[in-house]
């Protein structure tokens, strides 16, 4: 596992974790603040939240919402097509590293509490 | 996941808010940064330290909003916004508007019953230092 990546964005070299490191440290975090039933009420809460768009905007993932931003005719509800749009893909990243962490609870809690 | 065999500008868009919730931990005029809402983390919201900028103003925030765009040649989608008690708020975003010309501007009205007004703004699109830079511009707008 890299710790950094260097990726080319419009000509600038940025350095940035890698997506492994990356995900790594965030199940760290979640384990750090939530036990095995606050994971899971925290997955139900990422899952309301997208049942929530998707009833509010008739379309079941953040790619088919996008699509909408080019039929809208208004610039502030394309902005909050948009907007909504990029929270989403957060929403079903976070929820990914969730159900991992669920799953896999008592490995990675092991590794998280065993003495040095 | 969009754009490019191994671009994903979720996990992108993640990794740039950790990015910045870490940098904004680390700067004087931070006392706390964290994800927010609480449980979906779509924003980082830090809480600003007031002897840093207004010793009248006793609760202010900046709320930041990344992300890393729809593809991996994409421009960055984001917003710096500070808003505190006294109903003052304004904000930098890089994001398109139909009120500014390019994508990069500043907003910002002195009360909440007042238009925003815009003016054109930015340079960097890198994360860390869209923090420091801002944190020094935040300065000077108070």
């Amino acid at each position: 596992m890299h710790v950094l990546v260097a990726t080319d964005r419009q000509g600038t070299t940025l350095y940035s974790p890698d997506s492994l490191y990356q995900r790594a440290q965030t199940i760290r975090e979640f384990l750090d603040e939530y036990d095995h039933d606050g994971l899971i009420t925290l997955k139900e809460d990422l899952l309301e939240q997208i049942e929530t768009w998707e009833a509010e905007f008739g379309v079941t993932s953040p790619e088919t919402l996008r699509e909408r931003a080019a039929e809208a005719d208004k610039a502030d509800q394309i902005r909050e097509i948009r907007t909504t749009a990029s929270d989403w893909e957060l929403v079903v990243y976070r929820l990914r590293i969730v159900d991992d962490a669920i799953e896999n609870y008592a490995t990675y809690s092991r590794d998280t509490w065993a003495p040095a | 996941m969009t754009g490019g065999d191994s671009y994903d500008s979720a996990a992108a868009s993640h990794r740039a808010l950790r990015g910045i919730r870490l940098e904004l931990e680390g700067h004087p005029a931070v006392v706390k940064a964290q994800g927010f809402p609480a449980d979906t983390h779509t924003r980082v919201v830090a809480e600003l330290n007031p002897q840093h900028l207004d010793e009248s103003i006793s609760d202010a925030t900046l709320t930041v909003r990344w992300f890393t765009g729809e593809t991996s040649d994409a421009r960055p989608e984001f917003s710096f916004h500070y808003a505190d008690e006294t109903g003052r708020d304004f904000g930098w975003h890089h994001d398109p508007n139909p009120h500014v010309e390019g994508w990069g501007h500043f907003q910002g009205r002195e009360a909440v019953e007042e238009e925003y007004a815009y003016e054109p703004q930015f340079s960097s699109m890198n994360p860390s230092r869209v923090v420091w830079e801002v944190l020094a511009l935040l300065t000077s707008k108070r």
